[in-house]
């Protein structure tokens, strides 16, 4: 900038003047000593600049700014990590299905947990969809194909499995909670709209009792509506849970079911009602499985032999991988009924027994040696 | 020296002989000697080619030993005396060796002859009046367009590039008659015109509009002064 060294006073008002410069440049100053008259020629002290302390604390506030900010802007620039899930939503009409959603709270996969599932989303697409959309347009999708008639009591319970990020780390069950609350309101508001007296409740429960419902042949909520059940002294069975649309088994117990649900809603640690329960829980599952990791006799192989505590987001990967055995939405399998390598269990020795047991190795070592040994 | 010293400062110095602040005084000083200069003799002076601008230049730093900072005066208006007294005790040296006589010392000739020093700033008075009476005619004229003094502090492009754009609007407006008389009648600039006839955004015409307006009056206007000191700072002297 160029910076005048004089200039011609065009007014004074009070100790101050204004001069032209003969750059054109117009300034007020404060001229050190006598006020000079209009039309004289004064020397212009130097534009004032920033102080050296202001500019570094400027400076020092921006770094810390950027310092502060800059995680916060690499998690918002980060793209989503593909198909790492951070919570499991389950959702039981009768249709039960069950979505992967990751830390944005976008869908990855969906998969139906019953062939009414498999129907339900056969006419729907969820995946990048935002769970709270998804929800939605699961809700309209029941309405439309009847699962909820209007005037008709109706129910669906939803239940957040939330994922651990680290195997050390323990599920965010608060998160899960406050995002089952956000489900149930977006489905509740659907179903008002559509004048379905449903009763619509959440639950966050441990990614054990996934994998011991998955087990069990049974989706996350109605394992957890079994339990619940089960506790309360009702006499309902996985059997009778997997048949037929919630809102109907449930009608058996005389309506006390509301009061059932909600106290799902409440409980917080689901894992130590089912060790409670014990012989009761093993009568209700009948011949289905054995709940808690017995991965030898698990029904959809995938579970029980992971162990039961370090489910981690990577392995809840695998095991949504497994789980549909690289087919989405493939219905999970009869309890009982291993498959593939991770079905593989410790009580079956490889490459012996059932030949879907055996590994694409195996197979080719057993191809090799029979071209040799014709 | 660092060069945003201020000058007022550089004075200080140079009164308690510093030399180094009095060189950069007078080197800072230097375009407005030469604009003194040239309005005292009337003619447009170079430095190094012309005995007026050394003159001028002894004679500001003169006015730097001169200057009493608790006599009430203005140092720039002291030197402004001082140069115009050493100019006319050169051009009597000239005229009694060479008999050559210039226009200002035949002007001031009666006057100069009886109290030659008291005559000149007889003169600075009467110029600084003249200078008064025509800021006064501008401010008067500036107000029927609605700008006040004011506005153009806040209003003056505050770099010298921005500037030099704004005032070159001002002579495009001033040197077409149709753009005077627009502006006249409608007391608004002829931007949609001017936009064509000048390489500055509509936009920026706009932000600088009232800027723009009181340098195309003051161009177009009777403001000999103002007109002329404009532009003083880079030319190094008065215009032609």
């Amino acid at each position: 900038m160029f910076n005048a060294e004089w200039g011609l006073v065009v007014a004074r008002q009070g100790n101050k003047v204004t001069v032209l410069t003969p750059a054109g440049e117009w300034r007020t100053l404060r001229p050190v000593g006598q006020l000079p008259e209009v039309g004289e020629e004064v020397m212009l002290p130097p534009l004032k600049k920033r102080p050296p302390w202001q500019v570094m604390a400027a400076a020092a506030a921006i770094v810390l700014l950027l310092v502060l900010a800059l995680p916060l802007a690499r998690r918002a620039a980060a793209p989503p990590v593909p198909g790492l899930p951070a919570y499991y939503v389950n959702v039981d009409i009768n249709p039960s299905v069950e979505l992967a959603v990751d830390e944005r709270e976008k869908v990855i996969s969906a998969r139906g947990l019953n062939s009414d599932g498999e129907k339900l989303l056969a006419a729907v697409a969820l995946k990048d969809e935002k769970v709270v959309t998804a929800i939605q347009i699961l809700t309209r999708e029941a309405v439309r194909q009847g699962y909820y008639l209007p005037d008709r009591p109706g129910a669906m319970m939803v239940t957040v499995v939330p994922v651990p990020a680290e195997a050390s780390d323990k599920p965010e069950m608060a998160a899960g909670e406050e995002l089952g609350r956000k489900l149930t309101r977006e489905a509740s508001t659907i179903l008002e709209q559509a004048r379905v007296p449903a009763v619509v409740k959440a639950a966050a429960v441990q990614p054990e009792i996934r994998q011991h419902a998955a087990a069990s042949g049974l989706s996350a909520g109605r394992y957890s509506i079994l339990l619940e059940a089960l506790d309360n002294g009702l006499p309902v069975t996985a059997a009778e849970l997997q048949k037929g649309g919630l809102a109907s088994v449930l009608e058996k117990f005389d309506g006390g079911w509301e009061k059932l649900l909600e106290k799902l809603q409440e409980d917080k640690d689901l894992l130590q009602k089912e060790k409670r329960l014990g012989a009761a829980l093993q009568k209700a599952l009948g011949q289905q499985a054995e709940p808690g990791g017995n991965g030898g006799k698990s029904g959809n192989g995938d579970r029980g032999d992971r162990g039961q505590d370090g489910s981690n987001r990577s392995e809840a990967l695998t095991m949504e991988q497994d789980a549909n055995n690289g087919q989405p939405g493939k219905k999970p399998e009869a309890p009982g009924r291993d498959k593939g390598s991770a079905g593989r269990s410790k009580g079956s020795p490889p490459g012996r027994a059932n030949p879907a047991d055996r590994s694409g190795l195996e197979m080719a070592r057993e191809i090799r040696a029979l071209l040799h040994n014709p | 020296m660092p060069p945003e010293s201020d000058p007022n400062q550089l004075l200080v110095q140079a009164r308690n002989g510093d030399a180094g602040a009095r060189e950069e005084l007078i080197r800072r000083f230097t375009p407005f000697i030469m604009a003194v200069v040239s309005r005292a003799t009337g003619q447009f002076i170079r430095m190094g080619e012309d005995d007026e601008a050394s003159i001028g230049l002894m004679a500001f730093n003169e006015a730097i030993d001169c200057y009493r900072p608790d006599g009430g005066s203005n140092f720039l208006t002291l030197a402004e005396t001082v140069i115009r007294r050493r100019l006319i005790d050169y051009f009597r040296r000239e005229r009694r060796h060479r008999g050559v006589l210039s226009l200002q010392a035949l002007e001031n000739d009666t006057a100069a002859t009886a109290d030659p020093l008291g005559g000149e700033e007889i003169n600075l008075v009467h110029e600084q009046a003249d200078r008064h009476q025509e800021i006064e005619r501008f401010q008067e004229e500036l107000a029927r367009f609605g700008i006040t003094f004011q506005d153009l502090v806040k209003t003056s492009p505050r770099h010298q590039d921005a500037r030099d754009r704004a005032l070159a609007a001002a002579r495009v407006v001033a040197a077409n008659p149709l753009f005077c008389r627009y502006l006249r009648e409608h007391r608004a600039l002829p931007l949609k015109a001017l936009e064509k006839s000048v390489e500055t955004s509509r936009k920026t015409l706009e932000r600088h509009r009232k800027y723009i307006i009181a340098a195309a009056i003051m161009l177009t206007g009777n403001y000999e002064y103002l007109a002329d000191y404009i532009g003083q700072g880079k030319r190094g002297g008065r215009s032609v």
